[in-house]
C-alpha cells in the first residue's frame, strides 16, 4: 500500500499558493483589516512557507531517520499572493454583515435618489461612495447628531480619513469596475442589476450570488469576461499576478474555485474540497498525471525511500496554478572544462 | 633469502613498504597507516570501528567540526535502481549542485595554485533532431534560461552497472559491487592508476589531480567510509547513489534537490517501490546497451 489519501501535517500550508481571482467580490472584507501592510505578519508567515508535507501512510518498515545534514530542498517558488482569501474576502453569514450599516431606505424615503449621493446628481455619472461633505449637507452636526443612531459612527469612520477604515479597502465598488454610464448608456435598466428595491442597508449587488449574473448576462452579450476587465483588484497586489493562462476554455474562476467561498475549490460534481486536496482537482482534467503521480512516476516526493515521505502536490511545481507551465530557469554555472584543471 | 630473526616476511615486507611509502608521500604516520590499511571487506569489525574512529578523528582534525563515519552495510533484500525522466529535466544543473554539497567533493578555489572541482553528475545538453546522440552532446551548455529550444538535457552520474566494467579493470580490487547493487570505491586501495576511468563507458569518474579544496563550513559531515567522506590526492571518486542517505533510507539528494520530479528512486526488489512501478509502466531503456554493462539507471519519457 503506497498510495491512499494523504495525511496532511500542515493543513493550512496549501491555502496560500491558491489564491483567487474574484476580487470583485471583495465587498465583504473585515472593515478593519482590510489593507495589506508590510511587514504584515499573516503575510510574512505565509511566505516563508515550507513546502507541504503530505505524508502518505507507507509500508511501516521506516527505519530511523539518521540525523545526517538534511538538503535543503529549494521551496515552491510561490510568489502570486501568498495569504488566504479570507483575509480579504471572509465576512459573516452574508456578506453585507461585514459592511458598516447604511440605512437606504431611511433615506429614499426621505426623496432622495441614488444619485443624489453617488454620483453628484447625476445618474449617468459613475457611482462613488459619498464623501462626508455630501452627507454633511444634510447632517450639519453629524458627530453630535444623536437623534439618529448610528450616524455618528458612521461618519466618525468616514472622518477618520483612514481609508482602510473609512470604506473598506475592497468594497466592491472601489474594485468593481461598474462602469455605471456605460450600462446605462446600453439601456440596461438599474433594477436589472441593482434589483427591485433597495430594500437593505446594501443594494443588491453586493451579494456574491450577483457575479454570476454579471458574468451570465456579459457572455450573453458577448462582452469581455475577463477578470480585469471588471475588476480593478485584479491589478492590485494580491491579484496582480493572475494571470489565467491555464487551459484556452478555463476564462472563470470558478471553473476551480467555489462561489461561495474562494477558499476552497470546488470538483465537477459538486464536492467541495480543500486547497490540500487540489491534485483531485486538477486530476478531473490531467487523469493520466494523476494517476502517475500517484504511483510516484510524476511529481517529487522527498524523505525516506523506505518509510514516510512526504509528497508535493501538483502546485508545488506548478507553482502558479492559473498559469502553471512550468517556467524557465537560469541554469547553474557549467562544469569545469578539463585543459582549465590546473 | 634469509630473514631477521623472528621475524616473519610478511613483516619485513610491510616495514618495506611503509619505508617506501613515507619516502614516496613524505607523509607522517596517518599517510602510512591508510597506506598499511587492511582492504575494507577484509576487516573484522573490531578493526573496522578502530579505522572508522581514526577517520573521524583525521577529519575532526582537519575541518575542525564533528564528524560521523559511518560503514552502515547493504541492507538484506534491497537492490537500489535509479529512474529519470528526460521529458521533466530541464537542465537546470541543481542536482549537480546538490550533489557536490552532499557528497564532500572538491570545489573550484582561486586561492590555492591547484584547483581540480569535481562533479558526479554531468548533464548533457543534447540536441532534439539529433536523439540520444554523444557525439552532438555538450555538458558545457550556458544559456540565460534553460531549457533551450530544440534541446534536451541528458543528466549522466555513476550507472551502477550490474556488470561494471570499472570494477573488472581495477588492478587492486579498490572498487567493487555491493551487495545492494552501488559500486564503492576503497580509497585507500585505491592507487590512482584511472583504469577504471577509461574503462567505463559514461565517463562517470572523476580523478584527484590535486589536494581537493573542500572549506570546513562546507564539509557535510554525516559521511559514510565507501560514500561521501573526503578524497585524498590521486584517488579516482564516483556517485554512490548518496551511499550514506540511502542506505538510512532517504532519498539520494540529486532526488530531493530536482526541481521539476525527474528523478526517482527505490528498491528494485520491492514490487510496491516507484522504481518497479516506473519500469512496469513506463518505457524505459538504458545508455549504451549494446555494452552489456546492465545499468540499474534507467531513462524513460513521462
Amino acid at each position: 500500500m503506497v498510495t491512499s489519501m494523504p495525511v496532511l501535517k500542515r493543513p493550512f500550508a496549501l491555502c496560500a499558493p491558491m489564491i483567487l481571482a474574484m476580487a470583485g467580490l471583495a465587498g465583504c472584507g473585515d472593515p478593519s483589516g482590510g489593507a495589506l501592510a508590510e511587514g504584515d505578519p499573516l503575510h510574512a508567515e505565509a511566505i516563508k512557507l515550507p513546502p507541504l508535507e503530505v505524508v502518505l501512510p507507507v509500508r511501516a518498515q521506516s527505519s530511523a531517520h539518521d540525523d545526517g545534514k538534511t538538503f535543503a530542498v529549494p521551496p515552491p517558488p510561490f510568489s502570486p499572493g501568498i495569504f488566504p482569501c479570507s483575509r480579504c474576502h471572509a465576512g459573516g453569514e452574508s456578506l453585507a454583515d461585514t459592511l458598516p450599516a447604511m440605512p437606504h431606505l431611511l433615506h429614499l424615503d426621505e426623496g432622495l435618489g441614488c444619485a443624489d449621493c453617488h454620483s453628484g446628481g447625476d445618474p449617468m455619472a459613475d457611482v462613488t461612495i459619498p464623501s462626508a461633505d455630501i452627507c454633511g449637507m444634510c447632517h450639519s452636526d453629524l458627530e453630535l447628531d444623536e437623534e439618529v443612531p448610528g450616524v455618528a459612527g458612521y461618519f466618525a469612520r468616514v472622518k477618520t480619513g483612514d481609508d482602510e477604515y473609512t470604506f473598506p479597502r475592497r468594497w466592491k465598488t472601489q474594485d468593481v469596475i461598474a462602469n455605471h454610464e456605460g450600462h446605462a448608456g446600453a439601456g440596461i435598466e438599474c433594477a436589472s442589476c441593482h434589483g427591485e428595491a433597495v430594500d437593505g442597508p446594501f443594494p443588491k449587488p453586493r451579494n456574491v450570488a450577483l457575479m454570476q449574473s454579471c458574468v451570465d448576462c456579459h457572455e450573453e452579450q458577448t462582452v469581455s469576461t475577463d477578470c480585469a476587465s471588471c475588476h480593478r483588484e485584479i491589478r492590485e497586489p494580491q491579484h496582480a499576478e493572475v494571470s489565467l493562462h491555464h487551459s484556452e476554455n478555463m476564462t472563470t474562476c470558478f471553473a476551480c474555485h467555489d462561489e461561495q467561498n474562494r477558499d476552497v475549490l470546488r470538483l465537477a460534481h459538486g464536492e467541495v474540497v480543500p486547497f490540500e486536496e487540489s491534485y483531485r482537482l486538477c486530476g478531473q482534467c490531467h487523469g493520466p498525471k494523476l494517476r502517475d503521480w500517484k504511483e510516484g512516476l510524476h511529481g517529487k516526493r522527498i524523505g525516506m525511500w523506505d518509510g514516510e515521505r512526504q509528497y508535493l502536490l501538483c502546485v508545488h511545481c506548478h507553482s502558479d496554478p492559473h498559469a502553471p507551465t512550468f517556467p524557465r530557469m537560469a541554469p547553474l554555472p557549467p562544469p569545469m572544462r578539463p585543459e582549465d584543471i590546473r | 633469502m634469509s630473514c631477521g630473526e623472528g621475524k616473519s616476511r610478511r613483516t619485513f615486507l610491510k616495514v618495506a613498504a611503509g619505508t617506501a611509502a613515507l619516502a614516496a608521500t613524505g607523509c607522517g604516520s596517518e599517510a602510512l597507516k591508510s597506506f598499511m590499511k587492511t582492504h575494507l571487506r577484509e576487516m573484522t569489525r573490531g578493526e573496522l570501528s578502530k579505522y572508522l574512529a581514526g577517520l573521524e578523528q583525521g577529519y575532526e582534525e582537519q575541518f575542525g567540526r564533528d564528524v560521523e563515519v559511518h560503514a552502515t552495510p547493504a541492507r538484506e533484500g534491497v537492490l537500489f535502481g535509479y529512474g529519470l525522466d528526460l521529458s521533466r529535466c530541464n537542465g537546470n544543473r541543481m542536482c549537480v549542485a546538490a550533489c557536490v554539497e552532499e557528497n564532500n567533493q572538491s570545489r573550484f578555489t582561486d586561492e590555492k595554485e591547484h584547483t581540480n572541482p569535481i562533479e558526479w553528475i554531468s548533464v548533457l545538453e543534447m540536441e532534439t533532431e539529433h536523439g540520444i546522440e554523444f557525439s552532438h552532446a555538450d555538458a558545457y551548455y550556458n544559456p540565460k534560461t534553460v531549457p533551450e529550444e530544440g534541446k534536451f538535457y541528458v543528466p549522466v552520474q555513476c550507472q551502477q552497472c550490474r556488470n561494471p566494467a570499472c570494477v573488472k579493470v581495477c588492478p587492486t580490487k579498490a572498487t567493487w559491487q555491493e551487495r545492494d547493487g552501488i559500486v564503492v570505491i576503497d580509497y585507500d586501495w585505491c592507487i590512482g592508476c584511472r583504469c577504471c576511468m577509461s574503462a567505463c563507458p559514461y565517463g562517470a569518474r572523476s580523478f584527484n589531480w590535486c589536494d581537493p579544496h573542500l572549506p570546513s563550513d562546507e564539509v557535510n559531515p554525516n559521511m559514510h567510509v565507501l560514500g561521501n567522506r573526503p578524497r585524498q590526492r590521486g584517488v579516482v571518486e564516483k556517485c554512490t547513489f548518496c551511499i550514506q542517505r540511502t542506505r538510512a533510507g532517504r532519498y539520494p539528494a540529486c532526488l530531493e534537490a530536482c526541481p521539476t520530479g525527474a528523478r526517482k528512486f527505490g528498491n528494485l526488489l520491492d514490487p510496491e517501490s516507484e522504481i518497479r512501478k516506473l519500469l512496469e509502466q513506463k518505457r524505459v531503456f538504458v545508455l549504451k546497451e549494446e555494452l552489456n554493462t546492465q545499468p540499474k539507471f534507467f531513462y524513460f519519457y513521462g
